[in-house]
């Protein structure tokens, strides 16, 4: 891949790159390491950038396999010597920026409805939580999340029905308002 | 299907988080020396994978600087009409780092490094083969992030030698020069030292800072490791490159006997150096006390008066730095690293007696603020 495409496809996909890493790794720092990894990686791995197939499911598979790997490698190195803590779900403190500057009572409760939602995401067993990641956040569909995640379209509906009865548990006050 | 749950979901998850521009840079950087690198490869395949690594990546790595930055051997020839020395950068003994640090609003990146005989800057060509002795040469380009003024000073540069205290090693002892200038709003300095490979083995870093004498505060020495660090809550510039230095050329023998050289001469120093006054090492007794004492504002209310007016709740920014102004000091403090509510010393300021100085306190809280207050000592019982 020349660096002229890489520009270009961190141009077109970076944001949604980096916001699955961000909640995948709920912690900045560590998403900034998985976002970087995943276009060098794909890079590296790809001599030219298929414009015609699917270079967001690809990005989306390599940070998610690199993810996986990552986290085999935090569990032996806690079996080793404890490493501290990650910081508070990082990403709960993050603000949402397309809400920067909103100042009416509808903005504030709309703000903070999503900070609740994204917050009842963040506490899904990782299972169930990346493919409502990819499903709702990445708009994928049932046949694409099960590509990027590789795992059968049934298994993916499956997870996203269990998914959705667990968030709707959480946020039961939500829906009654 | 919870239609209502599918819109919120939808609504609370569309990625809204931008990537930092710099974290972009850093990926196109990178994948520009790669690719390089993995060029090279294909041609020079008979060559020893090593060599062919550092070989490969003069080229690669210098090229690209250029994109952003001069390139070594392009700050080598602004600095002077010696050649020697740009040659060196463009040879295959030249180790391209192009490796960036953020710190205080600065983006300093370590270009590239070179060693050699006969390189100074501003020895002609053609006198160079009567100079023997090896000096290292390091490249450096600082700008600021936002692209603002870059202003008119230059960084300090040092090299730290793992396992040696720097007050032993650093670029006063290692008879350090420091060449810079300012080009399109970019900062270039040209380090100059004594032959850094023969430490190879112990391991060199390279420290930038404000000014001479911060790496006491900006970086400390692993006791077990002997490798420098940062120090978190350092507030000012502050940058630490490992060098990636050629074992093959690394010299104990020659490294101890310099060391040796450098600690016979220091002890000559510190012997020859103006004693402190008694009052001067008084306050310094009282100052490592209050950093020892368990109950810092006790042992503070025993020998010192709060200074009423001084105390004040401040606030942190994004980054964790809060800044403070009482009579005529002011500064900055990074608070976010202190302990939450343990009292910490910051700064002293006064004439070095302890009669006329002022102790500076900063209270991280529980709720995110930071309680400053200012004590004036010479009043209580010592």
């Amino acid at each position: 891949m020349t660096i002229q495409e890489l520009e270009q496809a961190i141009a077109l996909y970076g944001k949604e790159i980096y916001s699955f890493c961000l909640h995948l790794a709920k912690n900045k720092m560590a998403a900034e390491e998985l976002y970087q990894d995943t276009f060098l990686t794909a890079t590296e791995q790809t001599a030219r950038l298929n414009t015609d197939g699917n270079p967001r499911s690809y990005f989306l598979s390599v940070s998610l396999r690199l993810w996986k790997n990552r986290k085999r490698k935090i569990a032996w190195r806690q079996r080793v010597a404890p490493t501290k803590e990650l910081a508070e779900d990082a990403l709960n403190n993050l603000s949402d920026p397309s809400c920067a500057g909103s100042d009416t009572l509808s903005d504030y409760l709309e703000k903070e409805q999503r900070l609740m939602v994204r917050k009842a995401v963040s506490r899904l067993d990782e299972k169930y939580r990346i493919p409502v990641l990819l499903y709702y956040m990445e708009e994928m569909s049932i046949a694409e999340v099960a590509a990027v995640m590789q795992i059968p379209q049934g298994t993916v509906k499956s997870r996203l029905d269990t998914a959705r009865k667990r968030l709707e548990s959480e946020l039961e006050g939500y829906f009654n308002e | 299907m919870n239609k209502k749950l599918d819109k919120m979901l939808y609504a609370s998850l569309s990625p809204v988080h931008e990537p930092d521009p710099e974290l972009n840079r850093r990926i196109l950087e990178r994948h520009s020396k790669e690719v390089i690198i993995m060029k090279h490869f294909r041609f020079t395949k008979t060559a020893a994978a090593a060599v062919m690594a550092c070989i490969v990546a003069v080229g690669g790595i210098s090229s690209y600087a250029a994109y952003r930055y001069l390139s070594p051997a392009q700050i080598a020839k602004e600095v002077s009409d010696n050649q020697a020395l740009e040659q060196a950068f463009e040879s295959g003994g030249a180790i391209p780092l192009n490796e960036n640090q953020s710190s205080g609003g600065l983006d300093i990146t370590l270009l590239g490094l070179v060693s050699g005989a006969g390189l100074s800057p501003f020895v002609d060509i053609e006198q160079t083969g009567s100079l023997d002795d090896k000096q290292t040469y390091a490249a450096i380009a600082i700008s600021r992030k936002d692209g603002g003024d870059i202003g008119e000073d230059s960084k300090c540069v040092s090299p730290l030698i793992n396992g040696v205290d720097f007050m032993t090693a650093n670029n006063g002892t290692l008879d350090a020069g420091l060449h810079w200038f300012i080009k399109d709003n970019v900062l270039y300095e040209l380090l100059e030292c004594d032959n850094l490979e023969i430490f190879a083995g112990r391991g060199v870093q390279i420290g930038v800072v404000d000014s001479f004498g911060n790496e006491t505060s900006a970086f400390s020495m692993d006791e077990k490791t002997g490798a420098y660090k940062k120090n978190e809550e350092y507030t000012g510039t502050s940058a630490l490159f490992d060098l990636p230095l050629d074992q093959s050329k690394a010299d104990e023998t020659a490294a101890d006997a310099y060391i040796k050289k450098l600690m016979s001469q220091k002890d000559q120093d510190e012997e020859n150096s103006e004693k402190l006054t008694p009052e001067e090492k008084a306050l310094e007794q009282f100052l490592s006390d209050l950093k020892e004492s368990e109950d810092p504002i006790a042992f503070l209310k025993e020998r010192a008066s709060l200074l009423e007016d001084s105390r004040q709740t401040l606030q942190m920014d994004e980054e964790g730095i809060t800044t403070f102004q009482y009579d005529k000091t002011e500064g900055t403090v990074y608070a976010a690293g202190l302990e939450t509510g343990r009292p910490t010393m910051q700064c002293v300021t006064g004439d070095g007696t302890i009669k006329n100085s002022v102790i500076h306190m900063f209270t991280r809280n529980q709720d995110g603020s930071v309680t400053y207050e200012a004590y004036k000592l010479g009043t209580g019982h010592f």
